[in-house]
């Protein structure tokens, strides 16, 4: 396969970027977008040139750390799927595929792809724990949880942080992941003593942040690789404003 | 090199109760006094800050991510053991013990694993106390499975992402602790130097990936919590910023690093689509519970899976193994999809892979069993390769994917350097020559949570630290060191990129230390890395800066320290003049091709100590006793 | 909690668009049902016509007239002031936008709810101006005959084309709003979000069909 590709290229947080034109020949329809962007790092490395500059680490679609902004859309063309899960076959030969760092003002460009997403940290830092220390905890059978609930906390706790949902939405809003984990921990009992103080910490670290607002419009949910539904963020909403009538 | 295990005495059930009566206490006032320095956030790593920092100590974390929370870990499917016996079916913390011991193929400590499966019960409060939303049946209760080959179900789970939701606990309860300001945490970070201050453990020198500075960062002990060293074969299961610097670093500096040969090929994984391969993906074992895997009869059958008629495959697991069938322990597994495949009765373009068949289950159970079971996995297969394992079986090959050697630690996981700690995957102590399934997971939070917070108490509770001055001459040593090497790489201005030497290198690891491994073959080695790292000083293409993110240069240095270590590797390999568990001489195996073990002469771990660059290393030798489980040959047949 | 906190919460800000929303959406349902009162006709007199009757009785009734104008206006002051915060937020949130973007869930109702509301509002005025202060086409303005009003207005095929955009306008405002709003304040579950997504449709033809019959029904002499 062929393709053209335009990529970010920014020297450093503060400079000014632009988009730069490569040609890749013989790309394997095998291979994931990210081993593509390997082989035009290992020609660029060749000849004395800067690579492209992008995270990554597992490439098995589970660490989050994979971003890029593909053909407009965060991880590209396919749903469900990371960046480093997409391959090349979604494309055609010939294609023009334009990549892009993920875009927001809490994600800054560090450099070319790569984007700093700790603003998603600080939000877990704010409350999106259980305040258990190691020790002196009760059996782990001691207290049953629905299955369904330990479903539903389940498929919310499998947010791996890739920050899609901020990057997708017209308003660069964190609301699908900070609420992500707020269903996650409030679904089991043993996260719902807290629930009403997380809520509180989390959402107003997420304002502090610079995070857009909500205005549900479904894109988030749609490129989400994992899933997450739309409806945890009407439940962060009730529940925020339960918090606040009772605090 | 002096190599005490510490094991306390008495019998092996009361140790761990009794060491930890007998270990010097840290004044609750004092704990606020006391810094102490961990290299990695994977389980036992970021348990490990939490559980510290929730003591009272002062935490400084490191990581080379960017942010805690994606420490390959993260990538574990499977589960996690524990002795918890929560269906009745017979499990024990002794039989737990008795199975990882034998699972390990009789080269691990007993004292260490009879500590391991004691605190496996507590794990599973913890992780549940935490909200780690573990898969329940319909009583609201935990479920388990049997994995891995264990006759009983202890085994906990979340669908295929287990590892995820146990490092996402951790990484919380982390972050709390980073919120309450008792851990200083230092994301895209990477250690590159261990400082050693009158013989002790007292700092370390890391670089900061995004501005490129070289600091250093002194403590009272330092915890490295830096994972394996599968990357050393460049195609693993690891994640791509997976290395060994930190641990090889620390050897350098006197750590020995304990039985580099033993590492785990897991069996299935999807098979190598071409020369772009960055790396491989597992596929959970677990698989193997409802697949048959089978290899046609004739060689270089080129037919389509399904045109091959049920008499012209050949199940050669179950043959060869009838009582454990597609179940028996990993390394057994692989090895045998090797002989088919060297053979020539593999399938695939490349001829280096095996097949996994559903078929027949799906016609037992339905296909929505199978979906309900394993539609993770599938749907992973079906992006990565592009066929659909409902309708075809999947293609498997065995990759490295665990490594059981690592820096020599004693009972309290100390290494050999005073105040140099080591815990999970990069320490060596707890899975012998083979790790069985779930059991991965199991130690790195032993570690961090049960055992570590309590051995490193003791450690500064008796140890006189004096503070070490800012402009020490060993701080000054260690960072010019450091920025030397980095220098070093910058200028060599060669034509060759990184991942082509870490490609040679790999292949060359893969071919003489992989599945199996003869004495000319690793001799051979042995001969070419020297040249293939001559070619690499000299040829490099490291381009950017020192003074920027500059993931060339990152991945530059961590090929660089692959390369000594791989020698290691291949010296410990032809030392050990036996097989055992995922280490296979093909000199030493029986008429049936079966691992032949050597206890007489090779029942001890092989501890490396480093004697200078281009040196051979020095083996030290730990004895291992078996008091409670003796060993026999094993066998899954 | 001072009001200071509460305002600087998004979430919070969103409750109060999606509550002044729905106030609005109420309102909306009562004036267009008072306004198909067109469809009964001239009565025998000017003040015996049916929709003039009942300008009067509001008229009649400043408790009530006055009651809904002020929540009125508030709703629409706050709903505003809100949205303006929470749209300057959300610029201010990507201040690099991408050389390009594709939308995978979105539509263009979802995306365009703040110039569609700055539409409605420039509307909202002209509408006030035109039939309720009579400052706009006087020589039209024949109050208390309403019903002469907004015949010999809806006449003029210009300002009933002003009017018909404007609640085509309004419709897609709605469509986006009312569910936006459910979900805002809720309404979660994805099924009863599929229920949501159709209310606001069908609560957006009722009020939009039920307006834009009136000049339509002028234009084709329905009404005369």
């Amino acid at each position: 396969m062929k393709i053209h590709l335009k990529v970010w290229r920014q020297s450093g947080p503060n400079q000014k970027g632009r988009l730069e034109d490569l040609e890749v020949k013989d790309v394997s329809p095998d291979s994931s977008f990210l081993e593509m962007l390997d082989v035009v790092n290992e020609g660029l490395e060749e000849r004395g040139k800067e690579p492209i500059v992008f995270d990554h680490d597992c490439r098995e679609g589970i660490c989050g750390a994979c971003s890029l902004n593909i053909n407009g859309v965060p991880h590209g063309p396919d749903r469900q799927t990371t960046t480093c899960q997409l391959h090349m076959r979604s494309f055609k030969d010939g294609d023009t595929i334009v990549v892009e760092p993920f875009r927001a003002r809490a994600f800054p460009v560090i450099k070319d792809l790569m984007v700093d997403r700790s603003a998603f940290d600080r939000i877990i830092q704010a409350g999106g724990y259980v305040s258990v220390s190691t020790g002196g905890v009760p059996d782990a059978n001691g207290l049953p949880v629905a299955k369904d609930d330990a479903d539903e906390a389940f498929e919310n706790a499998a947010c791996i942080g890739c920050g899609a949902c901020v990057a997708t939405c017209k308003n660069a809003s964190a609301s699908l992941f900070v609420s992500a984990k707020l269903s996650h921990l409030r679904l089991l009992p043993q996260g719902k003593v807290e629930a009403k103080t997380r809520v509180l910490n989390m959402t107003q670290q997420m304002e502090e942040e610079g995070f857009g607002a909500c205005t549900n419009t479904g894109d988030c949910e749609a490129v989400c690789p994992k899933g997450i539904a739309m409806k945890n963020i009407s439940s962060m909403n009730v529940d925020l404003i339960k918090s606040l009538l009772q605090s | 090199m002096k190599l005490n295990a510490k094991i306390p005495s008495g019998p092996i059930q009361d140790k761990w109760d009794h060491h930890r009566f007998s270990m010097k206490l840290v004044n609750p006032a004092n704990k606020r006094k006391h810094k102490v320095i961990v290299v990695g956030t994977g389980l036992a790593g970021a348990s490990a800050s939490a559980s510290m920092a929730e003591l009272g100590y002062q935490v400084e974390t490191f990581c080379f991510q960017d942010s805690p929370r994606r420490a390959h870990s993260i990538a574990a499917q499977g589960g996690i053991n524990a002795a918890k016996n929560y269906q009745n079916d017979g499990d024990s913390i002794w039989r737990l013990f008795y199975d990882t011991v034998k699972g390990g193929d009789y080269r691990s400590r007993e004292a260490n694993v009879y500590r391991l499966a004691q605190v496996s019960v507590n794990i599973i409060d913890q992780c549940v106390a935490q909200g780690v939303p573990f898969a329940r049946d319909y009583s609201g209760l935990l479920d388990n499975r049997s994995f891995g080959g264990a006759q009983v179900s202890r085994t906990f789970y979340a669908k295929g992402q287990t590892g995820q939701q146990l490092l996402i606990g951790a990484y919380q309860a982390l972050s709390r602790q980073i919120h309450a300001k008792n851990v200083r945490m230092h994301p895209r970070t990477e250690m590159l130097d261990l400082i050693i201050v009158d013989g002790k453990a007292r700092g370390i020198v890391v670089r900061d990936l995004v501005s490129g500075s070289i600091s250093s960062h002194m403590a009272d002990a330092v915890v490295l919590a830096s994972g394996g060293y599968s990357n050393a074969f460049y195609l693993s299961t690891n994640a791509m910023g997976c290395n060994v610097t930190a641990t090889w670093r620390a050897h350098r500096k006197g750590a020995g690093f304990a039985n580099p040969c033993y590492t785990q090929i897991h069996p299935t994984c999807i098979p190598v689509a071409g020369e772009h391969q960055s790396k491989l993906t597992l596929m959970s074992e677990s698989l193997r519970n409802d697949g048959r895997i089978w290899v046609p009869k004739k060689k270089g059958d080129t037919r389509k899976a399904s045109d091959i008629p049920e008499s012209e495959r050949d199940y050669y697991l179950e043959r060869r193994y009838p009582s454990f069938g597609n179940l028996v322990p990993r390394d057994v597994a692989s090895r045998a999809a090797k002989e088919r495949c060297d053979a020539g009765y593999g399938v695939g373009p490349s001829g280096l892979g095996v097949y996994l068949d559903f078929a027949q289950s799906i016609d037992r159970l339905g296909q929505e069993a199978i979906e309900a079971r394993y539609g993770n996995l599938f749907d992973m297969y079906q992006k990565i390769t592009g066929e659909n394992p409902y309708q075809s079986p999947m293609r498997i090959f065995p990759a490295p994917h665990y490594t059981m050697g690592g820096l020599w630690v004693d009972y309290n996981l100390m290494s050999n350097v005073e105040g140099l700690f080591v815990i999970g995957e990069a320490n060596f102590s707890d899975h012998g020559a083979n790790r069985l399934g779930a059991s991965a997971l199991m130690q790195g939070l032993a570690d961090g949570y049960f055992v570590l917070p309590y051995t490193i108490g003791d450690y500064l509770a008796q140890s006189d630290l004096e503070k070490v001055s800012e402009d020490h001459a060993e701080i000054r040593k260690a960072e010019q060191e450091t920025s030397d090497r980095i220098k070093k790489l910058l200028y060599t201005k060669g034509s060759r990129s990184v991942d082509s030497f870490h490609r040679e290198l790999g292949r060359l690891m893969w071919d003489a230390c992989g599945m199996s491994r003869t004495q000319s073959g690793l001799k051979e080695a042995l001969k070419k890395i020297p040249e293939i790292e001559e070619n690499f000083w000299n040829q490099v293409s490291v381009t950017g800066s020192e003074g920027s993110m500059n993931q060339n240069l990152e991945k530059a240095g961590r090929v660089a320290d692959f390369f000594e270590f791989g020698k290691i590797m291949l010296h410990d390999a032809l030392a050990r003049e036996e097989s055992c568990g995922g280490h296979f001489r093909e000199e030493h195996q029986t008429s049936e091709g079966e691992a032949k073990r050597d206890d007489e002469n090779f029942s001890h771990v092989s501890v490396w100590e480093y004697t200078g660059a281009n040196q051979t290393p020095v083996m030290h030798k730990e004895n291992l006793e078996f008091e409670y489980v003796k060993p026999t040959q094993r066998s899954y047949k | 909690m001072s009001v200071c906190t509460l305002w600087r919460s998004s979430i919070v800000k969103k409750w109060l668009v999606a509550i002044t929303g729905l106030v609005m959406v109420g309102f909306l349902l009562g004036h267009m049902a008072g306004n198909l009162q067109m469809f009964l006709g001239r009565g025998p007199s000017p003040e015996a016509t049916k929709i003039n009757e009942y300008a009067a009785f509001l008229k009649a009734n400043p408790a009530l007239l006055w009651g809904t104008r002020i929540v009125l206006l508030f709703s629409v002051l706050l709903h505003i002031v809100t949205t303006i915060s929470l749209t300057r937020q959300n610029r201010k949130a990507r201040p690099e936008s991408y050389a390009l973007r594709a939308s995978v869930a979105s539509n263009l109702a979802s995306r365009t709810m703040i110039f569609g509301g700055l539409t409605l509002l420039f509307y909202i005025i002209y509408h006030l101006l035109h039939f309720t202060l009579g400052c706009v086409h006087q020589e039209l303005f024949t109050y208390p005959d309403v019903y002469q009003t907004v015949l010999s207005s809806f006449q003029i095929p210009l300002i009933s084309g002003v009017y018909i955009v404007a609640q085509i306008a309004l419709y897609f405002h709605l469509v986006h709003g009312i569910s936006s709003a459910g979900e805002t304040l809720g309404v979660s579950h994805p099924r009863y979000r599929e229920c949501l997504n159709r209310i606001g449709i069908a609560t957006a033809t009722l009020i939009c069909g039920g307006f834009i019959s009136i000049p339509v029904g002028v234009l084709t002499g329905l009404i005369s």
